[in-house]
């Protein structure tokens, strides 16, 4: 675990930086040309290992940093391995940005070759642009072009990650098609080395929402060229916890603000998302969903967010009051339904199993947080 | 008795020893693995045993020849079945299970290659009833899977779980997959090391499995008993032979191969064994989708036709490995059931790579089935996995599993019944090779051959068969349009049929006997139950007769039938029983013309009947004359069918349409007066029958609604039986229209709020066409604009009701001071 800093977030190539080079050192399998390590390593990095590495005098053990299928990983290493491109969907929230920085981390050695996928992205962020004032004063040469990362992907031999690659244009979207059955790069600005064979170790990581604009508008030949995985969120409620757990604590490290969270608590906040998210609580009800996704990053922020208040306005003292006042941001998103369904929520499980125990019944009696009207 | 536990690692070569000690050698497997079919074969070609016990029932073993007849395909199964003398609570009197083999399975490559040597081989089990005695209800309602069980220890168990999760591997059958189906390639034959390091690793994995259980746990489950039965003989066995001379090898299950040979050396002395009922042992077909289903039980390897592939691949069969096939296979389905995604070859040829990589990856060197689904969630998925991935993975899923049903050669004998329903599918076409849902549509007013398919499958169908099942078929019609309906139905095989037809072959040698077995059945549970005397159970079960063709019993039956309708005295019984012989009608086609003279007796009969109780029905429970009421409109349409079929054919109807009249006459005169529904129902039958005038018509709704009844329905209710027989009264007939708009405008307001909900309740059968056309007629009589919109969304009925009350409360102390004229103002 790395202690505070003064950075927000660092990439997982810095923060992991000895659980990486351990691998390394200890790396005896097959490397895939241009990886840095072994698929078995890879997925140690992901999913974790009991192992203890030694490295530079010291020993390292390997935390598990992605929660879920293994076979997810599986596929994803070897679809890196082939010639096609990898594209994570799912619902927001369920660490497919994770997972793609953590695969490049891991295989390139750097996560910093993205593409953020927004409605203006334009080729001159995908591919490369040029400096405009050395182009016209020296003409067309490799000190003008500045490189994006394809470019650099493909000429490094590394992975580039597209986030959110649905929400570009089609048009936009269409032009990886290029890249990808290609290989290659076409400058016609340059007279010579007018074209970047891509090296080995390239190969594009793309992300997509599926809640907001579906994968419907994607190209079949843009698609083709994607093998697509799909990261579910999490239904076990104890992984999910560790979860929470992990993250929120390492935040709270992170500003140097007491990292201890009552383990009850969570518990409660787990099970409320897991309850709203799939519908269904433990007991057999079925309940209202709420349009708004409750991801577990999303508890992540609740928990985190109602541990900052607790430390800065409440003695440091974190009550299910707390949670459900930070509730209130998460779950009402969009949507004026939602608040009811979650206030419904409250009436009927919440009330129930407050009767049993205490912690569920201050969570019950904090539920005035949700009324806004 | 203990059986052997591992305690800790050196334990490990203690068992491998005494499994495989000089002459006596023990092969553990599982059931359905080809990985222990090709070393346990290779095994037997090496050793050349001269006996070799196969862990199953030991009743089985007559059926050796059969099972090792060349021509003999499978998958097929073992059926075994026996009469449970003694029937413990809610147990079925009649206890039987499937033992299903395929090439791949163990025990027949044991008995194949046993053949080849010709070593002497027997089952030695202890016996399915015994096993049913010993076995407490531990799988609930699960079927009997027999040998199967065993897998069930394996899946079970918590530490394979967690094994296969540090091995990588999603769950045991991904692991056992990944550690021994992988093993075997086909360019790289069997040795006799490879073959002994096999049977060490499976036996310490069952070993390992077998430490989860307790041994009130092995108790519950009768494993001790089939342990200690199938030691005692081996030890019989050793007893009998020159031991030193002698190679015996036992092929059972990895679990029991772990407890035997302690069993075996402990053993003091043989136990008496005691009578057991006899069992009947039959070959039938079996198919893939069945054994695949076994694995939602816990039992057998899923994905049959997967290791079908593989086993005929490292057999050198084929040449393709099982991969390619499949995976082409998936794409081919897509295409064909019209998938959106369409398939192309490079995916396929991506697929392939994927699920070739990923088996290396994790170290195989083979290709197990979760890499083939693997390779069909990454690349043949383009979407999300639970959208746009499920159809796909399905068709996969069905794909690995196959839908091969295996043939039994001309020499096996079956049951006559089931014979004869081989034969007869053959000679209609239907061919049992395959797992499918066929629909037929059979034309049997048109068509002789299709008469005889129809009573054929009403045979089925009434035995209980799950061999077909009726869709649809012709409702009553009248005249010519009856020509033209057909029946539809849905056939599919499985085993589960001829298992069926076994069971019931102690009842009679042909499918016709044993229809006339459940015939009797039927007919003495009626008498039993009292439903004798429900005409419509009989009727119902003389359709059925006729359906099926079977005259022999028509005519007792219709005997019965005359006697219990002479005596039902509940209309709705009768009339429904009529509806149902009105049905007959329908299928003069299957009947010959003596019997159909018979049902038209009994029709005939029926209407009779009918009109009597008719004519002195007195009642006035509600429940019932709703009930008569729903009923009674089927009598007019009787009337007008026979009415055009009198016209069409210029014979004189069988139907008597002036009884009806006259009896319908009769009870309207009579007293004590019909209730006012009823009697409203009486008037508008007999005015559809022609027999009353308009003029009679509006003068009795007159006298019906001034009429003194205290219950507003009792006001109304003429009104609504009317309706109710003859409802185009309202749009036909203006004066009616006129004569309820004069009454309401009569009715007091008071009067009105009242009748409201009843007078509602007429109108409330109507639909929205015919509520059209009433509002119509009514705003021609009063020659009014529309009335404009007359649905308010914005108020609900509490605030209108509210509303309404209060109004008439304020209006009520207006006119009492004399301030009238302010409300009525407002009024037309």
């Amino acid at each position: 675990m790395v202690s505070a800093t003064n950075i927000i977030r660092q990439p997982y190539e810095s923060l992991y930086k000895d659980e990486l080079e351990a691998l390394k050192v200890n790396d005896k399998d097959l490397k895939p040309e241009g990886w840095l390590l072994s698929p078995k390593s890879v997925r140690k990095f992901i999913l974790g290992s009991s192992d203890e590495l030694k490295y530079k005098n010291k020993k390292i053990q390997v935390s598990q940093k992605f929660y879920g299928d293994s076979g997810l990983i599986d596929r994803c290493i070897v679809t890196l391995m082939s010639n096609r491109a990898l594209m994570l969907v799912g619902d927001p929230g369920t660490a497919k940005s994770m997972l793609s920085e953590l695969l490049a981390a891991a295989i390139s050695g750097q996560s910093s070759n993205t593409i953020q996928g927004t409605a203006g992205t334009t080729e001159d962020q995908i591919y490369y642009s040029w400096n405009y004032a050395l182009l016209i004063a020296e003409g067309p040469s490799e000190n003008a072009l500045i490189p994006a990362p394809i470019y650099l992907g493909m000429k490094q031999g590394h992975l580039v990650r597209f986030e959110e690659i649905t929400r570009c244009a089609p048009e936009i979207q269409d032009a990886l098609i290029g890249a990808l059955s290609e290989s290659q790069l076409k400058i016609p600005e340059l007279k010579h080395q007018d074209t970047i064979f891509a090296k080995r170790g390239f190969n594009i990581i793309a992300t997509a929402n599926l809640r907001d604009r579906g994968v419907n508008e994607m190209s079949s030949a843009l698609k083709r060229r994607f093998n697509f995985e799909t990261v579910m969120p999490i239904s076990d409620t104890q992984v999910e916890l560790e979860l929470v757990q992990k993250q929120a604590q390492q935040l709270l490290v992170d500003i140097n603000l007491p990292s201890e969270l009552d383990q009850d608590i969570l518990n409660l906040l787990v099970t409320t998302f897991q309850d709203l998210r799939f519908g269904k609580t433990e007991e057999g009800h079925a309940i209202d969903r709420p349009s708004t996704v409750m991801s577990t990053a999303e508890a992540v922020s609740v928990a985190y967010s109602a541990a900052l208040e607790a430390n800065y306005f409440n003695n440091g003292v974190l009550k299910p009051g707390g949670l459900v006042k930070q509730l209130l941001g998460t779950a009402i998103k969009d949507n004026k339904d939602d608040i009811k369904k979650v206030q419904q929520y409250f009436e009927i499980v919440v009330k129930q199993r407050g009767k049993k125990s205490k912690l569920w019944k201050d969570f019950y009696n904090s539920r005035k947080y949700l009324d806004i009207q | 008795m203990k059986p052997t536990t591992i305690q800790d690692l050196s334990d490990f070569n203690e068992l491998f020893a005494t499994i495989s000690s000089e002459n006596i050698k023990y092969f553990p497997v599982r059931h359905h693995s080809p990985a222990c079919s090709y070393f346990l074969k290779h095994y037997i070609q090496k050793l050349e045993p001269d006996y070799i016990l196969v862990e199953g029932p030991h009743h089985f073993s007559h059926l050796i020849p059969q099972i090792t007849d060349d021509d003999l395909k499978p998958p097929f199964a073992i059926y075994t079945t026996f009469e449970n003398k003694k029937t413990k609570q809610g147990e079925e009197g009649r206890q039987s299970s499937f033992y299903p083999f395929c090439d791949y399975s163990p025990e027949l490559v044991a008995l194949r290659a046993g053949k080849e040597i010709g070593a002497h081989m027997e089952f030695f089990d202890l016996g399915f009833p015994e096993q049913i005695e010993n076995e407490r209800t531990f799988y609930g309602n699960t079927p009997k899977l027999g040998a199967l069980i065993d897998d069930v220890y394996l899946r079970r168990s918590v530490y394979l779980q967690s094994l296969a999760k540090n091995a990588g591997c999603r769950d045991e059958d991904e692991l056992w997959d990944h550690w021994f189906e992988s093993r075997v390639k086909p360019d790289e034959p069997a040795n006799i090391e490879h073959t002994l390091q096999f049977i060490n690793h499976v036996a310490a994995y069952c070993a390992m499995a077998r430490r989860d259980y307790t041994d009130e746990m092995l108790q519950a489950e009768g494993t001790f008993a089939r342990e200690k039965f199938m030691a005692e003989r081996i030890a019989e066995l050793i007893d009998s032979v020159a031991v030193d001379d002698t190679n015996i090898l036992i092929v059972t299950g990895g679990f029991h191969t772990i407890a035997l040979p302690r069993l075996v050396k402990k053993h003091k002395k043989l136990s008496k064994i005691r009578k057991s009922p006899e069992c009947d042992n039959y070959l039938i077909q079996y198919s893939f989708d069945q054994i695949d289903r076994l694995s939602g039980y816990g039992a057998g390897m899923p994905s049959p036709y997967f290791h079908q592939l593989n086993w005929d691949y490292i057999n050198k069969k084929i040449s393709e490995p099982p991969v390619s096939t499949l995976l082409t296979e998936i794409a081919r389905q897509s295409t064909k059931k019209k998938l959106d995604q369409k398939i192309s070859t490079a995916d396929t040829i991506q697929a392939l790579v994927q699920a070739n990589t990923m088996a290396s990856l994790k170290g195989r060197k083979a290709v197990t089935r979760e890499d083939i689904f693997d390779a069909v969630r990454s690349c043949y998925v383009k979407g999300s996995i639970e959208i746009e991935g499920l159809r796909i993975l399905e068709i996969a899923k069905n794909t690995l599993s196959g839908d091969r049903i295996g043939q039994l050669p001309s020499t096996v004998s079956l049951p006559p019944v089931l014979q004869e329903f081989k034969r007869h599918c053959e000679s209609l076409g239907i061919k049992l090779d395959q797992v499918h849902r066929k629909r037929w549509v059979l034309d049997i007013y048109r068509k002789t051959k299709h008469q005889k398919i129809s009573r054929w499958l009403h045979c089925l169908n009434f035995i209980g068969s799950p061999f077909a099942r009726l869709v649809s078929s012709p409702q009553f019609f009248s005249g010519s349009s009856i020509k033209l309906t057909q029946e539809e139905w849905e056939i599919s095989w499985s085993p589960l049929v001829d298992s069926h037809l076994i069971d019931l072959s102690i009842h009679g040698v042909s499918i016709k006997e044993i229809c006339l077995y459940r015939l009797k059945e039927r007919q003495s549970a009626l008498v039993q139950t009292g439903e004798s005397r429900d005409a419509m159970a009989m009727v119902t079960l003389l359709v059925e007769i006729c359906r099926m063709g079977i005259q022999e019993t028509m005519d007792t039956l219709m005997g019965d039938i005359q006697v219990v309708l002479n005596e039902e005295e509940n209309l709705v019984h009768q009339i429904s029983a009529l509806q149902q012989l009105l049905m007959l009608g329908s299928l003069k086609p299957l009947l010959n013309l003596t019997s159909l003279a018979g049902v038209e007796e009994i029709y005939v009969l029926c209407y009779q009947r009918i009109c009597y109780l008719l004519r002195l029905i007195i009642t006035d429970d509600t429940d019932y004359i709703r009930e008569i009421l729903q009923n009674l409109s089927t009598m007019r349409e009787l009337i007008v069918a026979s009415d055009a079929e009198t016209e069409l054919s210029d014979n004189d109807s069988t139907i008597d349409r002036q009884l009806l009249i006259d009896s319908l006459e009769h009870r309207l005169s009579e007293k004590p007066m019909l209730y006012p529904v009823l009697y409203g129902a009486y008037f508008g039958l007999l005015y559809g029958l022609g027999q009353k005038t308009d003029r009679e018509l509006t003068d009795t709704i007159n006298v019906q609604f001034l009429s003194a009844y205290s219950k507003p329905a009792e006001r109304v209710g003429f009104f609504y039986g009317l309706i109710s027989t003859h409802r185009d009264l309202l749009w036909h007939h203006e004066d009616i229209i006129k004569t309820l708009s004069d009454l309401l405008e009569q009715w007091s307001d008071h009067e009105f709020l009242t009748l409201l909900p009843e007078v509602r309740l007429v109108f409330s059968e109507l639909t929205p066409n015919e509520i059209d056309r009433v509002a119509e007629n009514i705003s021609d009589i009063h020659n009014t604009a529309p009335i404009g919109t007359l649905y308010h969304d914005d108020i609900n009925d509490e605030i209108l009701m509210w509303n309404v009350n209060l109004s008439m409360q304020v209006s009520e102390i207006l006119n009492k001071q004399g301030l009238g004229d302010w409300i009525s103002q407002g009024k037309k």
